[in-house]
């Protein structure tokens, strides 16, 4: 099936769009210091009234760790160590920036996981998506 | 020696605050970094400081950690019998292949055992390897001693530091008394009369400025474009023939250090790349840049609470050198990975630094 999708934040290096319930944020193109605030502000959005999240990494040619940082406080595994609140799923990241997700331990942030299966109605488009694998 | 409780006492006796020989380890005192050297010259002097240290953890239920040769391991083994099979170990030569990953793999055994908020009394024989060990290395892991009092300060970590006396060259024992507060002897320690501030130890072993780059490296002027930079180095990495996923992970490494370098006034800086032998090298060289950097910037493991030296850190997690200088005219971030003539990465299961 088809999800409605739009655009959160586009400024021609970094794009954000989401879609579907629980939603699903793809991001594509570079996050560092410059598409910051951009990508804070998305997620803001994205985020807000949810208890779950996912992020579609399958473009992302660049994340810092800034970024990366960013979207595992999504959780709110940030506050103190007072736990989660919310549940994040990044899916589709490269091998390159999960082995930085490792090496900085992040990947154990209570509330996140990696790589699960889709659900049903999450697949992505493939035309979309996969076109850059 | 057996276990049990003569010895756990004993060794309360060697380790306890009220001990004139100023040792301040004991169970129940206010947990804290703790950073100890040992000269032994013997196998009995090593187990005479190993076997109460381990065994007083063992009996206190504390994680303990003994990282050192695989035949100081086998002695120590040996020893506790039974009750060895709850020491973790490694041999040393591949728990954190550079002073950065070992830093960085202590930090995480005591974050392991420390669940959030309840920071664990963890004990850690730690036996860095000197035989073998170029000038530039020992003068790095020599100046990884000074700065494990400031990098694991936040932790409980009670650490003893072996050096064989038997095989390290005397230069290297006398600095372990320079960057060791303090020096145990079979079960008693003592303030060690040698030890320096870290931060001016640390100053002096960088004092010896960096080759300079060949006239021959690619050469980039860095104004705050992240993206160029990452695609200069990304491009200047495959010429020099690494593979995709490790030109990524220099990348990562360069595009934490330019974006630290950024915002750093004057904010630009000149980018080179090169191959030596052995190497791939990015150096990143910032002009009149302030030279009163904390010398232990990067070093700390990154937390999700964002921290200035967070970038550098993960440079030097994936770098197989991360070399910092500062002058007043200059700053220079050198960064260095192995070259595509590393047979290491053409084994399978290869480990970072890449």
């Amino acid at each position: 099936m088809t999800v409605s999708e739009y655009a959160v934040y586009d400024d021609g290096v970094l794009r954000i769009t989401r879609s579907g319930s629980p939603p699903i944020v793809a991001l594509a193109g570079e996050i560092d210091e410059s598409t910051y605030p951009g990508l804070v502000g998305a997620l803001e959005t994205a985020a807000d009234g949810h208890n779950e999240i996912h992020f579609d990494f399958a473009q992302v040619a660049y994340c810092d760790l800034a970024g990366l940082r960013a979207i595992i406080c999504v959780t709110g595994a940030d506050h103190d160590g007072k736990g989660s609140r919310r549940r994040v799923v990044l899916h589709r990241l490269s091998p390159e920036l999960e082995t930085v997700l490792r090496i900085v331990g992040w990947d154990g942030t209570p509330g996140l996981a990696l790589n699960e299966p889709w659900h049903g109605d999450q697949v992505p488009e493939p035309g979309r998506l996969w076109a850059q694998q | 020696m057996s276990p049990g409780t003569g010895t756990k006492c004993r060794s309360l006796a060697g380790y306890g605050r009220s001990n004139e020989d100023g040792g301040v380890f004991m169970s129940g005192s206010a947990p804290a970094f703790m950073h100890r050297a040992c000269l032994y010259g013997s196998d009995e002097q090593f187990l005479a400081m190993a076997m109460p240290f381990l065994d007083e953890g063992l009996s206190a239920g504390e994680p303990v950690l003994a990282v050192t040769t695989p035949a100081n391991l086998e002695l120590i083994n040996t020893a506790l019998g039974a009750r060895g099979g709850n020491v973790d170990y490694a041999e040393s030569a591949f728990f954190g292949r550079r002073p950065a990953q070992r830093v960085a793999a202590f930090h995480r055994y005591w974050k392991r055992h420390s669940p959030a908020g309840h920071p664990a009394q963890v004990r850690i024989v730690a036996e860095p390897v000197w035989a073998g060990r170029s000038s530039r290395e020992i003068a790095a892991w020599t100046r990884m001693e000074a700065a494990l009092n400031v990098a694991l300060a936040p932790t409980t970590i009670s650490m003893i530091c072996p050096y064989d006396r038997r095989i390290v060259p005397p230069a290297i024992l006398a600095n372990a008394g320079s960057t060791h507060p303090e020096q145990v002897d079979g079960a008693r320690s003592r303030p060690s009369p040698e030890y320096s501030d870290p931060a001016a130890f640390a100053a002096a072993c960088d004092a010896s400025p960096l080759p300079d780059p060949p006239a021959s490296a690619a050469e980039l002027q860095f104004t705050g474009d992240l993206r160029g930079l990452r695609r200069f180095v990304a491009r200047r990495a495959a010429a020099h023939g690494l593979t995709s996923d490790r030109v990524s992970m220099l990348v990562y490494a360069a595009g934490e250090v330019a974006t630290y370098v950024k915002n750093q006034p004057p904010g630009s800086a000149t980018v080179r790349v090169w191959e030596q032998p052995g190497a791939v090298v990015c150096d990143i060289r910032q002009m009149r840049a302030s030279s009163d950097r904390d010398p232990f910037l990067g070093l700390r493991p990154a937390e999700l609470k964002p921290e200035p030296g967070d970038g550098l850190w993960l440079a030097g997690q994936i770098c197989d050198w991360t070399e910092i200088r500062s002058t007043d005219e200059s700053s220079v971030i050198r960064l260095q990975v192995a070259s595509r003539h590393n047979e290491e990465m053409a084994q399978p299961g290869i480990r970072y630094p890449i």
